[in-house]
């Protein structure tokens, strides 16, 4: 499994990428400077977050038209899978890869701050670990009996459940698993213009073809306008294209692969797209 | 030749910044301003492009058509 990582001038969280991506067995990733033409070779593709080209004019605008962006169009007609995060999925939305477009947040506050996400669809390349039938399990077996949820993660129930790859028993503690049991995930967010917009009728689109896959809720798993960090429409926190190869959102999975930085959810994203990029060679 | 073109933020979009800035006009002791809206104006030098070109360039660069308007004017 061959993952690239588009490096744009002003990318920030390439490096972030790169070692989420090594830390799945049997992955190389690489980075791929945004001057180069070509992709082929690689089964998934990710465009990081940071400031390309200092979001000039518009977040995302400039590196549109990278040279590195014609391999992409083709990548993505071949029906690679694409991931966006951050200020990628600015650029994947300024390229007409995804629709509609992120503009400033409301109140202008930049949000830096771990945000819950209700995941919608299970069925992509991008979610399809995040499925709530593992999560029940789950918690039929903890069954809110703390002595038994120990004993559960001490047994490696947890461990087989939350990532097969994994031998670091640490994970098993992460906080990530209480929020699984309704398909909600625990990522951060870190951007100024995160506000996702569109038309009346690409947003209709978007529910009619289930392309919404992530939205801001609340710890309980509810939509509410207290849970949306920017004003995005809808709470949206993350799309796919209507192939469901290309999935673009904003809070950042990659900060979110060691228990020790807080959380382990972002895996659950990057093992779905891993797996499925996987059977797709 | 110079062009001259004027983006602005269509009038469905939420403009957060525009709104910031009618609020600290109030502040500065100043009513009857009922809105705000914030764009930008980018100044090109132009030389041998035509006017098809032009709009190409506002189109596919300097505006995004989902949130925004262009105007475009060449001051000779």
């Amino acid at each position: 499994m061959r993952c690239a990582v588009l490096q744009f001038p002003g990318s920030n969280c390439d490096n972030d990428a790169l070692v989420a991506l090594r830390s799945f067995q049997g992955v190389t990733a690489e980075l791929v400077w945004h001057q180069e033409t070509s992709l082929d070779g690689f089964d998934a593709i990710i465009l990081p977050g940071g400031f390309s080209y200092g979001d000039y004019l518009r977040c995302g605008a400039i590196a549109r038209f990278s040279p590195i962006m014609k391999a992409l169009r083709k990548a993505a007609d071949q029906g690679k899978l694409i991931l966006g995060i951050c200020n990628g999925f600015q650029i994947l939305c300024e390229a007409g890869f995804l629709p509609g477009t992120l503009i400033r947040n409301r109140k202008l506050l930049f949000r830096c701050e771990p945000v819950f996400l209700r995941v919608e669809e299970i069925e992509t390349p991008f979610t399809s670990r995040c499925a709530p039938r593992q999560i029940r399990l789950l918690s039929k077996l903890a069954a809110g009996d703390e002595e038994q949820e120990v004993a559960a993660r001490r047994r490696g129930v947890y461990k087989e459940i939350l990532d097969e790859a994994s031998t670091d028993t640490t994970q098993l503690f992460a906080p990530a698993v209480e929020f699984r049991k309704k398909s909600i995930l625990r990522l951060p967010i870190a951007h100024g213009e995160g506000c996702y917009t569109a038309d009346e009728k690409t947003l209709k689109e978007l529910q009619e073809h289930h392309q919404i896959l992530f939205r801001y809720c609340n710890e309980d798993g509810e939509i509410t306008a207290a849970a949306n960090p920017n004003g995005s429409m809808d709470n949206i926190a993350g799309i796919c294209n209507r192939q469901r190869n290309i999935v673009g959102l904003m809070p950042h999975p990659e900060r979110a692969c060691e228990a020790l930085l807080g959380g382990i959810d972002g895996r659950l994203i990057f093992e779905s797209m891993l797996s499925a990029a996987s059977q797709q060679v | 030749m110079k062009a001259r073109v004027t983006i602005m933020p269509q009038a469905a979009v939420l403009d957060p910044a525009g709104v910031a800035t009618a609020q600290a006009i109030e502040h500065l002791g100043i009513s009857g301003v009922r809105s705000v809206r914030i764009g930008k104006s980018i100044d090109l030098d132009i030389e041998g492009v035509t006017q098809e070109q032009l709009h190409q360039i506002c189109r596919d660069l300097l505006s995004n058509p989902v949130i925004e308007d262009y105007h475009l004017e060449t001051l000779s």
